[in-house]
């Protein structure tokens, strides 16, 4: 096993580690754990067996295990950024919306203040 | 001429300092405003409270843009105003330049643009980044504003919903101007004085990058 592999093995086993922890606090639902926890044991297996992929990469035409790792982890890395950036904005506009209907109410209820001390 | 019911937003975010000195020089020239808090963390709530008509307070900081647009529904929708100014509440503007927005409001403008005259003591760098933005905006947009950074402006219930911005942030000005432009509202220029305090405030070189973005975005999405 070269250095790279048990690098690649702690790592994984430490992502897996901080999966259960965001489970048990409720953060994951069942489908996003076993997700994750899939992935993260994929990683951990192409580390330690990465001649198992010498197949697609084959037949995809990469010249190297290597090459084919990139473009993969690229493409995750991709749809990751994509899926969260979306996520992000649609949090930032819903807590915007929160905010500002929370200054209008309070500013609704300054008006019917008024008005009450106008009739008296 | 038609009178209009005209309200002021002004947005504040820690202005403790200058806030109180403002609020009372409004009070002589227009007792209707609004102060928005974007959740500030000194005693701007209490001052608003104290000696503005209507306080809102944003329990988060969320920006300029934001803290405007939720001052300007207030406004249009629950004080039923025909015009909304704007200014800013670290007393850089003399609410002694409020008539010429209502004057030009009421002639028929629907946005007016608040501009500082140059012999103001505007810092060398600023005010070339202001003439940038303008230049910028007149190349993608097709009319040459001066002083878009400023943030005295006017505009009616009608202009309202075309010049509704998404920036949350100081981009705000610049997209209030490009969406005139592309909506063809009839907009107007005032000149208008400005009184520095505090000259690390505003557009600067770390902005310019922001705002060439911010342009190129907007003129892709309008």
């Amino acid at each position: 096993m070269t250095l790279f592999q048990i690098f690649a093995l702690l790592f994984g086993l430490w992502m897996i580690y901080v999966i259960s922890i965001h489970a048990k606090k409720q953060v994951l639902s069942q489908v996003e754990f076993w997700f994750w926890v899939s992935l993260w044991s994929l990683f951990i297996v192409i580390a330690l067996f990465p001649a198992l992929l010498l197949g697609i990469s084959n037949q995809l035409y990469f010249s190297r295990v290597f090459d084919l790792l990139v473009v993969g982890a690229l493409t995750v890395l991709s749809i990751m950024i994509f899926v969260s950036y979306f996520g992000h904005k649609e949090t930032q506009l819903k807590l915007n919306e929160l905010i500002k209907e929370t200054a209008l109410k309070e500013g609704r209820k300054q008006i019917e203040s008024k008005k009450v001390k106008d009739g008296e | 001429m038609v009178k209009k019911n005209i309200w002021v937003v002004v947005p504040a975010f820690n202005e403790g300092k200058y806030l109180k000195t403002f609020l009372l020089k409004l009070k002589r020239f227009n007792p209707q405003f609004i102060v928005v808090d974007d959740g500030s963390r000194d005693n701007t709530i209490s001052i608003a409270q104290k000696y503005a008509q209507y306080a809102l307070r944003h329990r988060v900081n969320l920006g300029k843009g934001a803290a405007l647009r939720t001052g300007c529904d207030f406004a249009f929708s629950d004080l039923q105003a025909d015009a909304v100014v704007v200014m800013d509440g670290d007393d850089q503007h003399d609410p002694a330049d409020l008539s010429l927005f209502t004057r030009a409001l009421e002639a028929g403008s629907d946005v007016v643009f608040g501009i500082r005259e140059e012999s103001e003591g505007m810092p060398w760098l600023k005010l070339k980044l202001n003439r940038l933005s303008s230049f910028i905006t007149s190349i993608l947009f097709g009319a040459y504003i001066l002083d878009i950074p400023s943030g005295y402006k006017a505009f009616t219930k009608k202009a309202y919903p075309q010049i509704q911005w998404q920036a949350t942030n100081y981009a705000v000005e610049l997209e209030i101007t490009a969406r005139t432009i592309k909506q063809r509202l009839p907009y107007t220029t005032v000149c208008i004085k400005t009184i520095y305090h505090d000259m690390n405030k505003g557009f600067s070189i770390l902005n310019l990058f922001d705002m060439v973005l911010y342009l190129l975005k907007l003129k892709l999405a309008l």
